[in-house]
């Protein structure tokens, strides 16, 4: 038996990256303290919410449904509301994502498995959906888990390219 | 006693337990944890709020993992990580909960055999307790990195890590850390023992000042029993034969009462080892009988069960040999390391 999944797909490189951008600009922006972050900046600005929909191009109301969470707040989103406030990328970004205090702490939470169904029910029941650290944890669970799948469907991962080079030997 | 005190009281009180009794613990933290959510975050402080979360989570992890359910204790402890982490909580987070944490997680990792890592994280947490002035806190961490690299095979600088860890630790302020600290040095000083006698007769003394160190804990504690083991095999060791038998009898008993079966088949598979050395067929029969029900309530996989399948129908034919104990020993503690690694021996 063949898999085909690859030959198929003219431009798995592209779409792979794509979807790794996503990853890492869609959902972190959209959950993260970078959303909080632009709401401080937009609110502290001197200009206001239509003004700087007006000078990066937003129809009117646009803003307003980003900080609100009604649409996913993407990096060009950042980048072109920072240039309309005339503010720098780079310490808008140290100021997000400040350099790691506790690295093995954070690499433990990187290398983890997603939490189980059991853990899981008992933070709904334990806490709802009102604390933001743990929305994201479980949002990270769902996307990452859906953003694996696909790669792995694209034949990204180690085990895939193995079999497959198995397979064609 | 206001609610906030209660729970403080519990936490302690769960993590007390862990080392009496793994499962009694588990239900205390998991009712602790409930609890500590159902706390009003504006009465007692948001930061509060927030630390104690992250210490609910912490204990109630570590409670996961003294029960081998390392899956879900790695969850717990994310889960506590990201209330220690939280926006809500900013640059305000207890520098030394962050270590609490951290060396929670290496336990955790050097119970899934992920030795770097847990190295990593213990470096982590004793670099906070120094930078804090945590020293005792310091000394602990510094057995528990004597811990994992026994773990990991590397015996000899774990007894200089435990040597340093026990000249810092104060055994009136921490006697937790203070005996587990000599018992594991007492430990690796007897794997390492058989190499000459001066090791041999240092690991008996270190035996003998285990014992008396544990001489306030109950009899029937795990940390005991598993001393009780270790006195067994050294007086074996040293020619007194029926001694050592005697002790190893009790201690498999003392596990089985605590329902510590994977302790408890390491145990008989040592006496099946020596009664194979004296020649005493009749004995190994009845050990590897008595082996097949300790198995069952293990759920061991299908290659230690096979292997000790073989031993049974050898001891049967009184043609068993101690290679073959030893391959049931070793395939034993391999499918325990693979059901720790699952998390799946709850």
């Amino acid at each position: 038996m063949s898999d085909n999944t690859h030959d198929d797909d003219p431009n798995p490189e592209a779409e792979a990256q794509a979807l790794r951008d996503e990853i890492a600009t869609g959902w972190k922006l959209a959950t993260g303290p970078a959303l909080e972050e632009i709401r401080r900046l937009v609110r502290k600005s001197e200009l206001s919410q239509r003004k700087v929909e007006e000078r990066v191009g937003f129809s009117k109301g646009y803003l307003s449904q980003l900080l609100a969470r009604n649409l996913d707040l993407k990096l060009w989103h950042v980048l072109a509301i920072l240039d309309a406030l005339g503010l720098d990328l780079g310490e808008f970004f140290h100021r997000v994502y400040p350099a790691t205090r506790f690295p093995a702490l954070e690499r433990f939470q990187r290398t983890s498995k997603p939490l189980s169904p059991e853990l899981e029910e008992a933070l709904s029941k334990l806490y709802k959906y009102g604390v933001e650290s743990l929305d994201e944890l479980r949002s990270r669970v769902g996307r990452c888990e859906q953003a694996v799948a696909k790669l792995e469907e694209m034949g990204y991962f180690d085990g895939r390219r193995r079999s497959r080079r198995t397979e064609g030997s | 006693m206001s609610q906030l005190q209660q729970c403080r009281r519990l936490l302690e009180r769960a993590e007390e337990l862990r080392f009496e009794d793994p499962r009694e613990a588990l239900r205390m933290a998991e009712s602790a944890r409930d609890q500590v959510a159902a706390l009003d975050r504006e009465e007692i402080g948001v930061g509060n709020w927030f630390a104690l979360q992250a210490d609910a989570w912490g204990v109630f992890g570590s409670a996961l993992r003294s029960v081998s359910d390392l899956g879900d204790s790695e969850g717990a402890l994310n889960v506590a990580i990201a209330f220690l982490m939280a926006p809500e909580v900013g640059d305000q987070g207890d520098p030394l909960a962050y270590a609490h944490l951290a060396q929670r997680a290496a336990y955790l990792r050097c119970d899934q055999g992920r030795y770097a890592e847990a190295l990593e994280l213990i470096d982590e947490a004793i670099s906070i307790y120094c930078s804090e002035g945590a020293g005792q806190a310091a000394a602990g961490a510094l057995a528990d990195r004597g811990l994992i690299l026994g773990r990991a095979g590397r015996k000899e600088e774990a007894i200089v890590h435990l040597g340093e860890a026990l000249e810092q630790l104060d055994p009136d302020k921490n006697p937790r850390n203070f005996l587990a600290a000599v018992h594991n040095t007492a430990l690796y000083m007897h794997e390492l023992a058989d190499n000459s006698p001066r090791v041999n007769n240092l690991a008996l003394k270190w035996l003998k000042l285990a014992y008396r160190c544990h001489t306030l804990l109950p009899p029937e504690s795990l940390s005991v029993l598993k001393l009780r083991t270790l006195r067994g095999l050294t007086a074996v060791r040293l020619g007194r034969v029926e001694q050592g038998i005697d002790e190893l009898w009790q201690a498999q008993e003392g596990f089985q009462r605590l329902g510590a079966a994977y302790e408890q088949s390491l145990t008989l598979l040592h006496l099946a080892s020596i009664y194979q050395n004296l020649g005493r067929a009749d004995e190994v029969k009845r050990v590897a009988g008595l082996l097949f029900p300790v198995f069952q309530s293990l759920k061991i996989d299908r290659e230690a069960s096979v292997a000790l399948m073989l031993f049974y129908n050898a001891a049967q034919a009184e043609s068993a040999t101690l290679d073959l104990i030893d391959r049931v020993s070793s395939t034993l503690r391999e499918a325990q390391v693979r059901s720790l690694r699952r998390g799946d021996s709850r």
